[in-house]
This record gives C-alpha cells, sequence and structure tokens, in this order.
C-alpha cells in the first residue's frame, strides 16, 4: 500500500512542469524553514517568559519570606498579614499563603480562599497549572535555620494573553513571509526554469521542424551557458554527420543504382550463392531467361540430374577458394537448349562468410556455330578421304585395263603382221599412244594422291645435299641441254627427304623444260626471314604471264600445247601439295620472256 | 642343274582371262618351253595345289616348278593365298613370284614380310612383258637349283 502511494507520488511528481518542480521547490524548503524557525523562536520566547515569571515571583515569594521570618519568629500573625498584603500592589499574585515551621497554616493574604491545610517547603520548587504558577519558597533565619514555607499562587492570564499575541502575529507574520515567498519563488523559479524550458522549445522545433540550423543564444555563463553552448555544439556535430551522411548516401544511392543498371543490362547471367549453393542474387538476365526469381533462397542443383549435380556441386565448393570455369547448358523458359561458360568466384564479406559469385555468358549461337563448323569439318575431312581413296583407287584399277589395251594392240600388231595396210597399223599407233599417255597420267595422279596420302618423315634435312642428289639423278638431262645450275649455301629443313627431293626434281625439271632460246641457268638461293626460309628456283626461261600464277599449281593445268611442251601438268600440283604439307607455301614470279622464280617458303625447324 | 625339271610346270593364278592370254603369248612369244597350269582365283589355286575339290587327279594337275601369283583377286586374294602356301609345310617351299598390277609399297612390303621370292610388276609393252617372262625363267630355271618336285615334308 505505501509503495503504491509513494510510486504514484513519484509518478505524479516526474509528471510535473519543471516550473511548477522549481516553484514547489522553492516554497516548500522556504516555508519550512519559516514555519520551523517561528515554531522555535516561539517555543524559547515562551519559555523565557515563563522562567522570567518565575524568578520574579520566586523573588517576590523569597523577600516576602524573609520579612515574614519575624512574625514567624514571634508567633506574630498581624505582622505577617501585613507583610503579605504589600503583595496586593503585585496584580498578578492570586494568593500568598505562609505556613510555620511545623508546617501549619500560619496567615494568608488571598483573593481567593486558601487551596491547602499544610505545607512544608524543604527547598524552593514551582508549579505550572493551567491558569496558574504555584511557587513554593522555604522561609529561612539569617542563620539558615527553616522558619516556615511560603506558597504563592501567580495569575497566568497576563503571560497566557501574552503568549497568544505572540503566536498571533507569528502567524501573520508567517502568512506575509509565505506570500512573499511565493510571488518571490514564482519569479525567481524562471531564472532557472526559463532557459531550460527555452532549450526544450527550440528542441520541440527542431524536432517538428528538422531544421537543425537553429541555434539557441547563450546569455549566461553558468551551468546552463555550458548546456547551451554543448547544445549548439551538438546541432553543429548533427549537422555536419547529416552532410556527411547525405554525401555519403548519395555516393552509396549513386553507387547502388550504377550497379543495379549495369546489372540490369549486363547482356549476360549474373548471380550470387551462399556457400551452400543457396542463391541469393540473380540478375535481369537470368530472371527474364530463366524466371530465376523463384531459385532465391533455393539450392537449385539439388533438381539437378544426379551427375550433373555432383559435378556443380564440386565446383561451387571449389569456387569458394579460386575462380572456377566451366560450360553447361541449360534449357530456358522456352525449353530452348542455351549454353553457357560460366566462371565462379570467391566473394570474402567477412572472416565468416564467404559467397560465391558467378558470371555466364550465352555461348548458343557460338556452339551451334562451332558444332555446324565441326560436322563441316569431319564432312570435309571423310570427303577428302573418300576423295583420296577414290583417286588412289581409280587410278590403280584403271591402269589395268589401259594396260590390257596396250598390250594386245601391241599383240595385234603382231598377228596382223606385214599384211595389214599401214593405215591400221597407224590407227592401231593411235590407240596406243593415246592409253600410254593415259597411263602416265594416271601414273601423275596416282603420284599426286600420294604426295596428300603416304605417311611422312619429320626428319632435318639438309638441302646442299639434297639438291646435289637430285641433280645426279638429272645429270643426263642437264648434259643435254647444257643447263647451268647454280646454288649456294642452302639451310636445313625438318621435313620429309623423298617428298621435298620430289619438288626440286619436278622444279628443276620444269625450268629446263620451258628453256628460252637460251642455255638454259638456273639458281637456287635461300633468303633467311624471320621464322621461315624463303628457297627460291630461278630460270631464265619462257616465262609465265602474270594471269596463270595460280592456274599452274592446279592439276592437269597446261599452258602449251603437247606439241610444244611434253608432260601432264600435274608436277607443280604435286610440288603445292608436298609443300603444304610441310605448313609452308609456294608461290611464282615470273615475266614473260625473262624467266620465272619458283619461291618456297618452308618454317625453320 | 641335275634338278633342273624336263619341262618346268608353272602355276598362273590370275583372275583377268586378258591376262591369262598375255601371259601365255609372254612364254610363247620368248619361246620359253613350259607347262603353263592356269587358275582363276586364290580358292581355285589352293584347290588345285592340294589336289582339292576339280583338281583331285595328280596326273593332270601336277604339283609346279613355281607360282606366279596375282595379288587383287576375288574370293580369295593372292596374300592370303601366299600366306596358306607358306604356312603348308608340303608347299612352302614352292617359290612364289607376285606378277601383279598393284606397284603399292604397301602390297610389295607385306608380300616379302609373307615369304614372297620375286615381285614383278606386269609391264605394260607386250615386249617388255616378253623380257620379264624370260627372266624369270632364266632365273628361276637356268641359274637356280629349284627344290624337288617330289618333295613333301613328310
Amino acid at each position: 500500500m505505501i509503495s503504491n502511494y509513494k510510486s504514484k507520488f513519484k509518478s505524479f511528481i516526474i509528471s510535473l512542469s519543471i516550473r511548477t518542480k522549481i516553484t514547489f521547490i522553492i516554497i516548500g524548503v522556504s516555508l519550512l524553514a519559516i514555519v520551523v524557525g517561528f515554531f522555535v523562536v516561539t517555543l524559547i520566547n515562551i519559555s523565557n517568559l515563563k522562567r522570567d515569571l518565575v524568578i520574579q515571583s520566586s523573588l517576590i515569594a523569597k523577600l516576602t519570606g524573609e520579612y515574614s521570618g519575624y512574625g514567624l519568629a514571634f508567633e506574630d500573625t498581624r505582622n505577617a498579614v501585613e507583610n503579605l498584603q504589600h503583595l496586593e500592589s503585585v496584580g498578578y499574585i492570586l494568593s500568598a499563603e505562609i505556613f510555620d515551621q511545623k508546617g501549619e497554616f500560619f496567615a494568608s493574604y488571598h483573593n481567593m480562599p486558601t487551596s491547602r491545610k499544610t505545607l512544608i517547603v524543604n527547598n524552593s520548587y514551582h508549579e505550572f497549572h493551567p491558569d496558574e504558577l504555584y511557587i513554593f519558597e522555604p522561609i529561612q533565619s539569617t542563620d539558615g535555620e527553616r522558619l516556615g514555607s511560603i506558597f504563592l499562587r501567580v495569575s497566568l492570564v497576563t503571560l497566557n494573553k501574552n503568549v497568544d499575541n505572540y503566536i498571533f502575529w507569528m502567524i501573520v507574520i508567517i502568512l506575509i513571509v509565505s506570500t512573499i515567498t511565493i510571488l518571490l519563488a514564482n519569479s525567481l523559479q524562471k531564472l532557472i526554469s526559463r532557459p531550460i524550458l527555452k532549450l526544450a522549445e527550440i528542441t520541440t522545433k527542431i524536432s517538428s521542424t528538422n531544421d537543425y540550423s537553429i541555434r539557441i543564444n547563450k546569455n549566461s555563463n553558468d551551468e546552463i551557458g555550458v548546456l547551451y553552448d554543448g547544445f549548439n555544439n551538438m546541432l553543429e556535430e548533427i549537422v555536419r554527420n547529416q552532410r556527411e551522411m547525405l554525401k555519403v548516401q548519395n555516393e552509396l544511392k549513386d553507387s547502388e543504382e550504377q550497379f543495379s543498371t549495369f546489372m540490369k543490362m549486363l547482356p549476360a547471367a549474373a548471380f550470387i550463392k551462399d556457400k551452400d549453393s543457396g542463391f541469393r542474387y540473380v540478375n535481369k538476365f537470368l530472371n527474364d531467361n530463366f524466371s530465376a526469381e523463384n531459385w532465391i533462397g533455393k539450392i537449385v542443383l539439388n533438381e539437378l540430374p544426379s551427375q550433373k549435380r555432383h559435378f556443380t556441386s564440386e565446383l561451387d565448393t571449389q569456387a569458394l577458394i579460386d575462380i572456377q570455369h566451366q560450360e553447361e547448358f541449360l534449357y530456358d523458359n522456352k525449353n530452348e537448349l542455351r549454353y553457357f561458360e560460366t566462371w565462379k568466384f570467391p566473394i570474402q564479406r567477412n572472416e565468416k562468410e564467404t559467397l560465391i559469385g558467378g558470371i555466364s555468358f550465352d555461348t548458343t549461337k557460338r556452339k551451334l556455330i562451332e558444332n555446324q563448323v565441326n560436322y563441316y569439318i569431319k564432312e570435309l575431312e571423310r570427303n577428302n578421304q573418300e576423295l583420296e581413296e577414290f583417286n588412289y583407287v581409280a587410278s590403280h584399277d584403271l591402269r589395268e585395263p589401259l594396260r590390257t589395251i596396250t598390250s594386245y594392240c601391241d599383240l595385234l600388231i603382231e598377228d596382223i603382221g606385214e599384211s595389214a595396210n599401214s593405215m591400221v597399223r597407224e590407227d592401231i599407233r593411235f590407240i596406243t599412244d593415246a592409253t600410254t599417255r593415259m597411263n602416265v597420267l594416271i601414273l601423275d595422279l596416282l603420284q599426286l594422291s600420294r604426295a596428300g596420302r603416304i605417311e611422312f618423315e619429320q626428319k632435318i634435312v639438309d638441302l646442299n645435299e639434297l639438291i646435289a642428289i637430285v641433280l645426279k639423278d638429272l645429270e643426263l638431262k642437264i648434259k643435254e641441254t647444257k643447263t647451268t645450275i647454280l646454288f649456294e649455301n642452302l639451310p636445313s629443313v625438318k621435313g620429309d627427304a623423298t617428298q621435298l627431293s620430289r619438288v626440286f626434281q619436278n622444279l628443276i625439271t620444269n625450268a629446263i623444260k620451258f628453256k628460252s632460246a637460251n642455255e638454259p641457268v638456273i639458281f637456287i638461293r635461300s633468303e633467311e626471314k624471320n621464322n621461315h626460309y624463303e628457297i627460291s628456283v630461278e630460270d631464265n626461261g619462257i616465262g609465265i604471264e602474270k594471269q596463270y600464277f595460280q592456274q599452274i599449281f592446279s592439276a592437269f593445268k597446261r599452258l602449251h600445247s603437247r606439241m610444244e611442251y611434253d608432260g601432264t601438268g600435274i608436277g607443280l600440283a604435286i610440288c603445292k601439295k608436298i609443300i603444304e604439307r610441310h605448313n609452308g607455301n609456294i608461290r611464282i614470279e615470273s615475266e614473260i620472256g625473262k624467266g620465272s622464280k619458283f619461291i618456297i617458303r618452308l618454317k625453320k625447324e | 642343274m641335275n634338278n633342273r625339271p624336263s619341262v618346268a610346270i608353272i602355276l598362273l593364278v590370275e583372275d583377268n582371262p586378258a591376262d591369262q592370254q598375255l601371259c601365255l603369248r609372254a612364254f610363247k612369244k620368248g619361246k620359253i618351253n613350259t607347262n603353263i597350269q592356269i587358275v582363276s582365283d586364290g580358292q581355285e589355286a589352293m584347290d588345285y595345289l592340294l589336289n582339292l575339290n576339280a583338281y583331285t587327279n595328280k596326273a593332270n594337275y601336277p604339283r609346279p616348278d613355281l607360282i606366279l601369283l596375282d595379288i587383287n583377286m576375288p574370293k580369295k586374294d593372292g596374300k592370303q593365298v601366299l600366306k596358306e602356301i607358306r604356312e603348308n609345310p608340303d608347299l612352302k617351299v614352292i617359290p612364289v613370284v607376285m606378277l601383279t598390277t598393284s606397284d603399292q609399297e604397301k602390297d610389295i612390303i607385306d608380300s616379302y614380310k609373307l615369304g614372297v621370292n620375286s615381285y614383278i610388276s606386269k609391264p605394260v609393252r607386250i615386249n617388255d612383258f616378253v623380257e620379264a617372262v624370260s627372266k624369270l625363267e632364266e632365273f628361276w630355271f637356268s641359274l637356280s637349283s629349284l627344290p624337288p618336285r617330289n618333295y613333301s615334308h613328310s
């Protein structure tokens, strides 16, 4: 119960305004001091009045007793009464009675009847009664012998009247002082409450208007002044913080906007997963194409087929440590297969959390083209192989009947003997010639086919030695045609010696074959370029028109009639094929009438 | 020389009739006196050599001193025949000469690996052919000593 009241009181006090509180405190403390002060002073004064009365009365009693000593000693009652009657002039003494040595009543002066029969007083004392004071005094002789006792009754009416008067004025003064106190309190409280209220008012204003530029004017140097300074500094700080925060906020907003626009426009999938592969973020691309919003908070890989799940899970785990790369495919919203190239990488958020970031580029178009290209390459390879097989088989099997035709033409001529006319012989010779030529053609074709097909050695070949051997093989032809062949320091290259020999043999043979009227001169030189050699075979022959520079490397392209120059026109095609198989190339520079220069470009080993 | 047969017996294994005739003409033109037996494919060649099926009569189909073998033949090709001859203890001593149009390196190497004695490309011109068979005759029947006809492993 008590605590209940206590708390009610406390909450009441707290609910009061500071002005009221200060006023109450001032008034309360002042009144308490005044009342207590006046009360104490009054008590002291009353007590002093009473003591004075006692002292005065006792003195009177003593004196009266001394005077009455004689009457007592001589039992002179008249004397005693006379003495007592002097007391009549002291208005407040109601009665005076004297008792003898034995305590017997002796004499009295009284305005009132006596109150007691006997009295023996050894020591003086007094008693306060409601309206009277009783004084008891012994009467002694000069030598100290007790002669009797005196008893005075003193009226307290005057005293009481004085006391009442005193109290009345006291109360009047208290009331006046209190009124002044209240008035003073009311105005004095403002000294403290006004600045506080001002502070409160400004705080309210700031909080309602959010205007932090308002400042409070300091007009004292006391604690309130310090408070105002603090308040203003605080506001300053708030404004500065606000400005700073706004700046940071704007920057953050800017960066956020930039990031989100980037993510929105990114023509690739971007995502963030937690360490358990649950999706945290997906960008617009992912959402547009795969409704990936539904992935958020889910571990999507759990829905994958088990093999892919294990792989992806494994990759995610590794992506927590280092960047990972993966090619994958997914069916999009339209149930179309899309290929992606994905990179996953760790995003270290803090010491405890690492996330997986990912970006996937759509490689569907490229993949489809790749597939198509691969398909074409395979088809081309197959076609090529078929063609070469056909080439080989055809040239092989074609020779069989040719050989038979040629052989039987021979037999036919033998069989008809001399009897047949020369026209038949001539006709048969045409057949034989044609078949022989066809045989040569087929053999060349076979060689061309072999150049692309036959197994191929990769050895270091010294071209100086190789050319020397080729020249030895062609010795007869060279002598017959009085050809001069010059070759300087040639390099060593990597390749197949037999096939490279064929190239130079063909080129030298061609150079001799297509000689001009002059004796043929052939230069074989080499020039070193960055990472390859250019080996040239240059002649002073008839030359070739520029328009045929490409054609001459095709099979069976002849620029001259068979009557002029013999051959099948396949030699250069074979050369080209062999050089290309050595990862090189061959080209011609030539001018009609001045000669030709075949340039072979071969990689350094 | 004392082993030389009176008339050399040659088994020609050739599927092309034109080539069969050509070969015969070449021998004839070269005036080489031989007994040429002709079979048209690998299967027949083995039947002949083992006197099986149509060739049970040993008198009519005598054991050859030399076999001329074409490579490209239907049923059983020349390499297979060669392999079977070399695997047969009774036949493996008979010299075998490949007479074929194939000048493919692989065919030549394979044939030598299988134990061919000689490898000849069929020449295009008849005179070259005559020369080739003459040389053949000269080498095998004049210069070399052939194993006796009655040689048998057992």
